[in-house]
């Protein structure tokens, strides 16, 4: 894994290097693509069926050959390029022959892998040159077909071409055969496999929650088929129509898709077939799906200039997206070399454009408009309402004639196209995703879309399978690879934004494919929110790949996550066996991931059905939404955060009264109070009459319940603080050094509370308890001014000077004037300073010195002269005169005073062992107390 | 052992750079603290009976650094055991510039616990065996060796403050020689910050006595030199006088109480009599000097 990554990151650096032209030219092409393509549809797609056809009849040997290599190079994706050169040919398997090959390296990778750095816009002309260079050299390596492929697609090498078109041919034949289920032709996923396969997509994939487990599974034994796959096309098609067959399946869509990527090079020299199928595959995915069909036209677009036509179309908003959506498909490219070429391209901004606009016609191919002319198309019986709805969704976002012209138009083709797939009436049209409108260039969507005329172009479509299956299949590859990736390195960072875009198409492929049309997702929630999640995505994915590139060899975990993150997408193709944990796992994420969202948007009503629905797409999709936030927060460490709160408990206990045991298992949600009860029974105890032992076990349990439900909120720190207090009034410090320890952190989190005050007691604890120079020296540094203000931090500071400088007089004034529980704290340390003092009076005053004073200074009295009653202030007086003889000091009797002979006290002074001192430890508590618990 | 020396010291700046960068990116910064557990690791290696044992004391100098930065310097102690006591270590075998950077080190250390004795008797070897041309290296040395042998009694010129350039004690050392607590007082508040990161400022604190042992001092030759023959009674109303003119507001309770610490001290020879609130001095040698020797007797 992590050397596979480091050659990537190598590759991507060359690439971003050396990639860096083709924007440049899409802007100019764009304008004529319209045109171009609606006659490209029709015309090109019969085209490519043909040529398809005929390549595969003609090449199968080669395609074939070529294919499985490739497929083990997904597999192997994981480590990218170790494991392909171990899996495929001797020759490519060496990866050696990787590294060493610099022109293939440097070229390739540009081309290939960097989908970053061709974002960032270097992608000019260079593109057209590196890429051409870098895939002539690649021609030269045999051993590796698959890269080769691209590269001569770029060159314009007649063979790969074939080679991938036989492929497509391949496939596309198995599918017929295995599977005829032409008319299940689903506008369905992401275009992948359905369009190319479509017919067998709807048998072989099956419905979501099934399948994406079986896609887990198949994962593994992935390799095995996808060489089986290129062999034997029946035997493929065969295996598709099953689950079990789906791991083979998987093979094949993976060949199937490498060669697509591949393929799509080619085509632009050859023809406009691919455009076609890509069109359809971002169709059927919304935003998302889009994504990878941009990057599939970029690849286009370098090649063709009619691509780029398409291209300018589509506008701003569509590289918007195709920049997201390369995150996702980015660390895909980099893994595999196959990708690569896919991503290169995907990675031009322009060539994204043309493939924004792509996937606005398709979602209007799939849905019919609410336009008079859509209607009419669609009889009204034959849609059903939630149609209607949808169609009515969709025109509602056009803001002018334009747009909603284009609307109408993608929407007839959508509807169109989803009558003759047949799943017109078992599409959930409630989830269905809204296309994307074309804010940009109203006018040039409207051209394309009418140039697809849509029956026509679904006509034409269905007809040529080989433009489908192109199409599709690309999307159908990317699918894939994200799939598998995510479930090999769901932990992965990159693998979020990955995941954010896979899962998002994968889900939007299910509603589709669906006949239990269960998803209730909102559709322009749901794209929002895809929107969203992608845009951080990539941000993030770029930022993480920058970040691959710069520091290959760093061994900082985030490197390090980051590339286990890519490492994962090349390895695609390791398998990891979906458990059962995984699945538990994921559905708790994904439950958390809806309660997050519910409370952001609000939309719970609608997630939840979808949720329950769908389990394993939606799941997917949110977790990986999830993900993608997470990872736009910044927080990589997200995993665990995740997995926590999964365990989370949340209580159902209404018992406000609780006693405290200590947890030795994991907590009965039952015995667990929520957050409600909780509050309650923190006002109980504050209330209540009984003693500190009750009060203290009720708030141990309290505190124990917020702590098993991870609750860390004002209500904590108000828990925390009240017992931090109690515990002081009480003596307790241990339990108040837990609490003030906790509220540390609380406060530390942004947490509001009695900040200020905790601060003077931590100060006075560390001053008066603790004793220690520099965790004091830390604690007064780190006081703000305005901290130093509070009266409270006021006090503990003058309390520390006070005793640094022995200044007993100054320390008891500040005891009798301690704000909060100031003094309480201060108790404990009276009697150190008291005995501290007299020492220090003994020794300074000669010959004798005045109980009372004595009295008055070390604060035995003076409470009473605030009661305004002298009977308090002798009895104080005696208390001191007591406390002095305890403590070794020599009374003598004077005229009118008792007083302390000084000199003779000096020899005498010691210090009492405490009377009151408790077997129990505390004498504070009573022993009955104490012993009534027990 | 050069090699060593580079490793270790990369080892220590590349996880200080790492932590840094790791803090500004919001992530929990732990490498410093990974470096040092290795390099403790290291120390256990070479603290053998092998001729590598002379650079022990390098990576005790550089986990040092890590824990002062770090600030766990409570896991000095166990270098410092080993190196103090293992008789594979003979001190003197060291490096020089080893031995300076590890006497800073554990004088700093004692500075903290308050054994100014200890302090003073490790930078003075700091100082007196670092290059003098290193003069970053001896103010860093100054920098504690001054607070401590203030607290001693010892002050230094001005000139070697303005030299080294530790204008923060400027004002300490006036306030010292006037005995002007204000002065002092506000010294401490202009460098407060600075002091509390150096760690010095509870040793500065404590010299307020001094000050006002110096006042006393100055009282009493006040007197003295109007009425020699009652100059050892000082009464209390002249001192709280003589702190309103600094602008100090005590009443006349406080003053007697550290008059009582001052005495207690013995920063003052004498006795206090309550009755008549004097402060009677001794007519010997009434305000001893420190001389190197840590307040309180």
């Amino acid at each position: 894994m992590y050397a596979a990554q480091e050659t990537q990151a190598h590759t991507q650096a060359g690439v971003s290097g050396s990639s860096s032209t083709p924007p440049v030219t899409n802007p100019a092409s764009v304008p004529d693509y319209s045109h171009a393509y609606p006659g490209y549809n029709a015309d090109a797609y019969s085209y490519d069926n043909n040529t398809f056809q005929n390549y595969s009849y003609n090449f199968p040997q080669q395609g074939n050959p070529a294919a499985p290599q490739h497929m083990g190079g997904y597999d192997a994706s994981a480590a990218p390029y170790h494991s392909a050169n171990a899996y495929q040919n001797p020759s490519y398997a060496n990866t050696t022959h990787y590294q060493t090959s610099t022109a293939y390296y440097s070229s390739v990778p540009p081309g290939y892998q960097n989908p970053v750095p061709y974002q960032h816009g270097n992608y000019s002309n260079q593109w057209a040159a590196n890429g051409y260079g870098g895939y002539a050299a690649y021609s030269a390596y045999q051993g590796y077909p698959q890269h080769e492929a691209n590269g001569p697609n770029h060159a314009v090498n007649n063979q790969y071409t074939q080679d991938y078109q036989q492929q497509w041919a391949n496939y596309y034949a198995s599918l017929q055969n295995g599977c005829k289920v032409e008319d299940s032709d689903d506008c369905t996923a992401p275009g992948t496999e359905p369009v190319v396969k479509e017919k067998a997509l709807p048998i072989s994939q099956p419905p979501p929650p099934g399948t994406q487990p079986t896609w887990d599974l198949n994962e593994p034994s992935y390799p095995d088929v996808s060489q089986a796959n290129n062999p034997i096309p029946p035997e493929n098609s065969g295996v598709f129509v099953p689950n079990p067959p789906t791991g083979p399946y998987h093979g094949d869509q993976y060949s199937h898709i490498q060669p697509s990527h591949f393929q799509q090079p080619s085509f632009y020299q050859q023809s406009l077939q691919d455009q076609p199928l890509q069109f359809k595959s971002s169709q059927d995915q919304p935003s998302i799906v889009q994504g990878q069909q941009v990057q599939t036209t970029q690849l286009h677009i370098p090649g063709a200039n009619f691509q780029q036509k398409l291209y300018s179309s589509v506008a701003e908003p569509v590289q918007r997206r195709a920049n997201k959506l390369q995150i996702p498909t980015n660390p895909r490219i980099v893994s595999t070399p196959v990708m690569n070429p896919k991503v290169i391209p995907a990675d031009t901004i322009q060539g994204r454009k043309p493939a924004y606009l792509s996937v606005e016609a398709k979602p209007s191919s799939v849905k019919v408009s609410s336009d008079a002319s859509a209607e009419s198309v669609l009889k009204p019986d034959m849609f059903p309402p939630s149609l209607r709805a949808y169609v009515e969704r969709a025109l509602a976002r056009c803001k002018d004639e334009g747009q909603k012209r284009a609307c109408q138009e993608i929407m007839k083709e959508m509807i169109t196209k989803a009558s003759k797939d047949g799943t017109l009436f078992t599409k959930n049209w409630d989830t269905e995703p809204l296309f994307p409108l074309l804010p940009v260039a109203p006018a040039s969507t409207n051209e394309t879309v009418q140039g697809l005329d849509l029956p026509c172009s679904f006509s034409k479509q269905e007809r040529s399978p080989t433009r489908r299956a192109k199409s599709r299949w690309e999307p159908v590859t990317d699918v894939k690879s994200e799939e598998k990736l995510e479930v090999k390195a769901p932990k992965d960072g990159l693998w979020n934004h990955f995941r954010a875009a896979t899962t998002s198409s994968f889900s939007l492929k299910w509603e589709k494919q669906d006949n239990s049309g269960n998803k209730t997702k909102p559709l322009l929630h749901q794209q929002l929110e895809d929107a969203e999640g992608l845009k951080r995505a990539v941000k993030k994915a770029r930022k993480s790949i920058m970040g691959d590139t710069q520091e290959e060899n760093n061994s900082s975990e985030e490197s390090e996550n980051e590339i286990m993150v890519s490492g994962g997408v090349c390895l695609g193709t390791i398998t990891t066996v979906e458990t059962p944990e995984e699945k538990m796992r994921r559905q708790s994420r994904t439950k958390r991931f809806d309660k997050s969202k519910e409370v952001k948007t609000g939309n719970k009503e609608l997630l939840k059905p979808r949720m329950s629905i769908g389990a394993s797409a939606s799941a997917r999709r949110a977790t990986a939404l999830l993900l993608a936030r997470s990872a736009g927060d910044g927080s990589g460490g997200a995993v665990e955060d995740i997995n926590w709160d999964a365990l989370t408990v949340k209580g159902t206990c209404q018992e406000v009264e609780k006693r405290y045991l200590r947890l030795t298992s994991a907590p009965d949600p039952n015995t667990v109070r929520p957050e409600e009860v909780l509050r309650k029974a923190l006002v109980m105890v504050q209330s209540t009459q009984k003693n500190y032992l009750y009060k203290c076990e009720q708030l141990k349990s309290i505190r124990q319940d917020l702590t098993v439900q991870r609750i860390r909120n004002e209500l904590t720190v108000q828990v925390y603080e009240t017992h931090a207090r109690m515990a002081l009034e009480a003596g307790d410090l241990p339990e108040y050094n837990q609490c003030q320890s906790q509220l540390k952190g609380l406060y530390a989190e942004g947490i509001r509370g009695c900040n200020r005050e905790f601060v003077a007691y931590g100060l006075l604890y560390i001053i008066l308890h603790h004793g220690n120079n520099r965790d004091l020296l830390f604690s007064m540094a780190r006081l703000s001014a305005d901290d130093k203000k509070d009266v409270a931090i006021r006090h503990a500071l003058a309390v520390r000077s006070a005793v640094a400088a022995g200044d007993y007089t100054r320390f008891f004034r500040l005891y009798k004037r301690a704000p909060n529980l100031g003094t309480c704290l201060m108790d404990l340390y009276v009697e150190k300073m008291r005995f501290e003092a007299l020492r220090c009076m003994t020794r300074a005053y000669r010959p004798i010195l005045q109980v009372s004073y004595i009295g008055r200074i070390l604060g035995f009295t003076g409470f009473g002269a605030l009661e305004g009653s002298y009977e308090k202030d002798q009895e104080d007086l005696d208390e001191c005169e007591e406390w002095l003889r305890a403590h070794g000091a020599i009374l003598v009797s004077t005229e009118s005073e008792l007083c302390v002979d000084c000199k003779a006290s000096m020899a005498t002074l010691l210090m009492p062992e405490p009377e009151d001192a408790v077997a129990h430890g505390d004498a504070n508590l009573a022993v009955n107390d104490f012993l009534a618990q027990v | 052992m050069d090699a060593l020396y580079t490793v270790v010291y990369e080892l220590r700046t590349i996880a200080e750079m790492a932590d840094k960068e790791m803090s500004m990116s919001g992530r929990v910064p732990d490498r410093l603290k990974g470096a040092g557990s290795f390099l403790m690791k290291v120390f256990g290696t070479l603290a053998g009976k092998g001729s590598k044992r002379v650079g022990a004391l390098y990576v005790t100098c550089q986990l040092f650094k890590v824990y002062f930065k770090l600030g766990t310097v409570h896991l000095c102690r166990s270098v410092i055991r080993s190196i103090e006591t293992a008789r594979v270590f003979d001190f003197e075998e060291f490096p020089t510039r080893d031995k300076v950077t590890y006497n800073y080190y554990t004088g700093r250390l004692e500075v903290f616990n308050d054994n100014f004795l200890a302090a003073d008797q490790k930078l003075m070897y700091a100082l007196v065996h670092c290059a003098t041309s290193k003069v970053n290296n001896v103010r860093m040395i100054l920098k504690y060796l001054v607070p401590v042998k203030l607290s001693l009694g010892i002050l230094p010129k001005e000139a070697l403050l303005e030299k080294y350039n530790l204008r923060e004690y400027l004002d300490v050392v006036r306030a010292l020689r006037r005995g002007d607590v204000r002065l002092l007082r506000h010294a401490l508040e202009a460098y407060e910050d600075e002091f509390l990161r150096s760690g010095v400022y509870l040793v500065l604190e404590k010299l307020e006595l001094q000050v006002y042992q110096r006042l006393m001092k100055k009282i009493y030759i006040i007197q003295k030199q109007r009425d020699p023959s009652k100059a050892h009674q000082v009464k209390m109303d002249v001192v709280v006088k003589a702190l309103k003119w600094l602008e100090i507001d005590m009443d006349i309770d406080e003053v007697e109480c550290i008059m009582a610490i001052l005495i207690h001290k013995n920063l003052m020879k004498g006795y206090f009599s309550h009755k008549s609130k004097v402060v009677v001095l001794s007519k010997q040698e009434p305000f001893p000097r420190l001389g190197g020797r840590p307040v309180n007797s």
